[in-house]
């Protein structure tokens, strides 16, 4: 309840606030031309205001009426007694004592023979075809009439100041509210209606001699043009003219050359009832809209100039074509001006006026010589703001920036973009824009787009995604795209303006270098290639295509590649002599002693690239049969050991069981070593292979005074891992017999010297761990020697 | 518990409604009460209270206007025993010299003789004098520029009011 009644209580705030949400017009002297105080078509609007209109207006500015004068004078108080003995002097004493008038009446409130002063100001308004908003303003200029709570009756007497000059008494033949406000306005129409019995000291079109002040001597004059009736006759009611320091003081007070009747009379007009020039009309029902200004009226020739001046805001006024032909016709607006005998030649746009300095540059915008308007009547400028030199970097208001280049607009995608290159491509070598209006940016063409090389583009409306550099397109196919990483750096071009950049006979590929450093692409990655791959892959610097840092730098670098590759299947390959041999199972992969890490994904069209190879890969010490029935033994290095008997299979202690069967040409790109009984294996470790198992040959057995084995008869395997998985757990030893013969032998040089008996072999340095049972094939390839006793 | 809550909630949601309600109305009270122009212009007028500049302004003109007042009172049986007139348009345009003054005081009566001499030439034209609002005028001199030969012409304006005379002079080329 209580909440209810404090709502109830504030209600009176809440609905101020609604009420206050009011237009609020301010505006100080800004715009004032002395030449063109008011122009005709708005002195003349008798119809701007109802008398109800006006009435409302006359309450708004005087919201309480001191009608007894109760509140404190304001005045001179010099002389005025205090009456009443309150302290202080108020306003009916102050009348009481200058005037003998103790009670005021607001012109508001004001009423003669039945008519209250709207009524009266209406009807002069009527009768001689001026706006009363005019004679308001007139009425608060002369006599602060308007907004005075308190009004004398010698302000309603001289009302409008008319026959009241500077230095001599008024002449009481003009008295009277109703009197002042007639001969007021018949002075205005006369002299507009230039009235041959009606003289005024200034002539409409003539350059005149304006006085800045009453003290003429002192503060003298300057020749200003009077560029319609209204102003020659607002001249002719207040012969002053506002100098700068005036102007500068809004309501205030300038200097001691300052005049304030003809800037009251435009101030009080602008803040209270708008604009007082008309800037454009229309004649009767016909559309075509003219620019009044001055002597001159100018055809409008589409929406488009109207905005380009800034006149979109302004209303239309309706008059008639002998109005109209009171002016001088003009040049059809357009958006490329001059003014008088300035060379300068500006462009319009938005209300703005921006100097060109060249018709080249103005070319980029699409307009010439051709365009070009004169305007005799300097003022026309005063329409204007000025705004910097054209240049032809232009910044719309939605922020997007362009170049203007031959007619055609090319787009920043982006501040990087600018930042960059504005200023190459500028017409003076800054970054520095004009803001401009979408009407006049959008009238150009889409020209190609400004774009940084590396930058990865399509249009709005096609699918294909190019890469830029060097001011060229370059078409990524879809799987090149997802090897570059699928990036998209603008996707809002049109296609119109992105064909106008020059289509490279390239794609970014899959190969590409910097000039110095070789790539392959994939995954988003480039990784490096060095020479010893590049000759595995059979490649030369001519098989990558340049590109630049910018593009390559869309890559991430992922180190370098080598010769293990595999496809978008998972299939894995050996890259060699050009071609891409393939692992078939992941224990050859994983067998040849390689990591997954060192595998290289790359598309598909980069394996296709290479030559395919019918060659599989094996691991080391794989036993591959082809169907002619040769049997390999796998090596390292892509050699293989052909096994050339069985007796040599059986000697090693190889497992059919181990045997795969592969095509004919899959050991294509081995080379062949055939295996031999007697092995070095990794350069450095003999063996002999007999009776299925590896005997480990020391230097010393290998040597002349034991075997004495030669090289010539002994396989170089590259890699243990050749016969990882064989028996090599005993050392050939110099004591050797046979299963099948019980006679021992000591090798000694390379020969083989039977033993006579058990005490010999024991004699001679024999043991039970010293004696080796080899196949008889190889003692009887050993030479005999003489029996050892 | 639960029933107090609610009855203190709607109170709530009644206040805001109430509050908004009446901001409506006010504004709807304001866009009743302003008058709407006559024409299908947009009405530009101002309707708010005078701001302060604009009072003050009006108190300075009225403070102004009461010491003229004042003071011309009291010089209102003193006549004037001179005046001043400037020439303020000596132009040609349009095949016509337009020569125009500006007499200060207001006048119903009076002669203006303007004197035209270019070496050996003189034209002579007269006119009575027009009161204005506040300054008088020379009812003339619209010259066509035929009556005048080309050259630089020195033109002298003399006006006499109530036995009181006062030139200003001036040249035009033509």
């Amino acid at each position: 309840m209580r909440k209810i009644a404090a709502l109830f209580a504030l209600s009176p705030f809440l609905l101020a606030i609604g009420v206050l949400w009011a237009p609020q017009a301010h505006a100080s002297t800004a715009g004032f031309q002395a030449g063109d105080i008011m122009n005709d078509t708005v002195m003349a609007k008798s119809k701007s205001m109802t008398v109800t209109q006006i009435q409302h207006f006359l309450d708004s500015k005087v919201p309480t009426c001191d009608t007894n004068g109760n509140q404190n004078s304001e005045m001179n108080n010099s002389g005025v007694p205090d009456y009443n003995g309150n302290g202080s002097i108020q306003r009916w004493e102050w009348g009481k004592k200058k005037y003998g008038q103790t009670k005021f009446v607001c012109l508001k409130n004001y009423s003669k023979n039945g008519k209250s002063a709207a009524q009266i100001i209406y009807d002069a308004g009527q009768t001689y075809s001026i706006n009363p908003q005019s004679l308001i303003v007139l009425l608060q200029k002369e006599q602060g009439l308007v907004t005075d709570t308190w009004p004398l009756n010698i302000q309603y007497r001289t009302a409008t100041g008319y026959g009241c000059p500077d230095t001599a008494p008024c002449d009481s033949q003009y008295y009277g509210l109703t009197n002042q406000l007639k001969w007021a306005a018949k002075m205005f129409r006369s002299i507009m209606d230039q009235d041959p019995d009606w003289y005024s000291p200034y002539v409409k079109g003539t350059n005149a001699r304006v006085y800045w002040h009453p003290d003429t001597g002192r503060c003298g004059y300057a020749s200003l043009n009077i560029r319609n009736w209204t102003t020659a006759s607002l001249y002719s009611y207040t012969p002053y003219r506002p100098n700068q320091a005036a102007l500068d003081a809004g309501y205030g007070t300038g200097n001691s050359c300052s005049s304030y009747g003809n800037r009251n009379f435009y101030s009080y007009f602008t803040d209270w009832f708008g604009s007082t020039r008309t800037v454009l009309v229309k004649v009767g029902s016909s559309p075509a809209i003219y620019l009044v200004w001055g002597s001159n009226y100018y055809p409008v020739p589409s929406n488009t100039i109207l905005s380009a001046y800034g006149l979109t805001d302004k209303t239309v006024a309706t008059v008639s074509q002998s109005q109209l032909d009171t002016y001088t016709l003009g040049p059809a607006l357009s958006r490329v001006v001059r003014f008088g005998s300035d060379p300068t030649v500006f462009l319009v746009d938005g209300g703005d006026i921006h100097p060109v300095t060249s018709w080249g540059l103005l070319a980029n915008y699409d307009y010439n010589s051709s365009d070009k308007i004169d305007f005799s009547d300097t003022t026309v400028k005063d329409l204007f703001s000025v705004a910097p030199t054209l240049k032809t970097l232009a910044r719309k208001s939605d922020g997007s920036i362009y170049v203007a280049d031959a007619s055609k607009k090319r787009l920043f995608p982006d501040s990087a973009t600018f930042s960059t290159l504005a200023a190459s491509l500028s017409d003076d070598g800054t970054k520095s824009y004009s803001n401009l209006s979408k009407t006049l940016v959008d009238s150009l063409s889409d020209g190609s787009p400004v774009l940084l090389d590396g930058k990865i583009v399509k249009s709005k409306s096609t699918s294909t995604v190019y890469l830029y550099e060097n001011n060229s397109l370059l078409p990524y196919s879809a799987s090149e795209w997802s090897a570059w990483g699928k990036k998209l750096d603008y996707d809002f071009f049109s296609a119109s303006s992105l064909s106008q950049i020059t289509p490279a006979g390239d794609t970014p590929g899959y190969f590409a270098t910097n000039g110095s450093t070789n790539y392959v692409v994939s995954g988003g990655k480039k990784y490096s290639m060095g020479p010893t791959t590049m000759t595995a892959w059979g490649m030369v610097n001519g098989d990558f295509d340049t590109r630049t840092n910018a593009s390559l730098s869309r890559l991430s670098s992922a180190g370098s590649i080598g010769s293990l590759i595999s496809n978008s299947s998972g299939g894995v390959y050996k890259v060699l002599s050009g071609a891409a041999i393939p692992y078939v199972t992941s224990g050859d992969f994983t067998g040849s002693g390689n990591s997954w890490s060192s595998v290289v994904k790359v598309p598909n069209e980069v394996i296709s690239s290479l030559d395919s190879s019918s060659s599989i890969v094996f691991k080391p010490g794989s036993l591959i049969r082809q169907p002619n029935g040769a049997v390999s033994l796998i090596d390292s290095g892509f050699v293989r050991h052909s096994i050339p008997s069985m007796e040599i299979f059986n000697a090693y202690g190889f497992k059919w069981s181990s045997v795969r069967n592969y095509g004919q040409n899959s050991l294509d790109v081995y080379t062949d070593e055939p295996l031999k009984s007697l092995a070095l294996v990794s350069g450095s470790t003999h063996y002999l292979a007999d009776s299925g198992r590896l005997f480990m040959v020391s230097p010393t057995a290998y040597g002349s005074s034991q075997f004495n084995f030669s090289p010539s008869n002994e396989v170089a395997l590259q890699s243990s891992k050749t016969i990882s998985g064989l028996d090599k757990s005993k050392t050939l030893e110099q004591f050797i017999t046979s299963s099948s013969s019980p006679i021992i032998y000591k090798v000694i040089n390379g020969q083989k010297r039977p033993l006579a008996s058990m005490a010999s072999f024991y004699a001679n340095g024999g043991g039970t761990t010293k004696l080796r049972v080899l196949s008889q094939t190889f003692i009887d390839s050993l030479p005999t020697g003489a029996v050892l006793n | 518990m639960s029933m107090q809550k609610s009855t203190s909630k709607r109170n709530i949601i009644l206040i805001v409604l109430g509050a908004v309600l009446l901001i409506a109305l006010g504004i709807a009270a304001y866009l009743y009460f302003t008058p709407k122009t006559a024409t299908t212009e947009p009405d530009t007028t101002n309707y708010a209270p005078p701001t302060s500049e604009e009072t003050k302004q009006g108190q300075d003109i009225k403070k102004q206007i009461v010491e003229e007042d004042l003071s011309k009172n009291e010089q209102a049986d003193t006549p004037k025993k001179t005046f001043s007139q400037q020439i303020t348009t000596a132009e040609k345009t349009d095949g016509t010299l337009y020569v125009r003054n500006e007499i200060a005081g207001v006048y119903q009566s009076g002669t203006c003789t303007l004197t035209l001499v270019n070496g050996s030439k003189t034209v002579k034209k007269t006119a009575g004098v027009q009161a204005l609002a506040k300054t008088s005028t020379c009812k003339g001199f619209n010259i066509p520029v035929s009556e005048l030969s080309s050259g630089t012409w020195d033109l002298i304006l003399s006006v006499t009011i109530n036995d009181m005379t006062a030139d200003d002079t001036a040249k035009v080329a033509l």
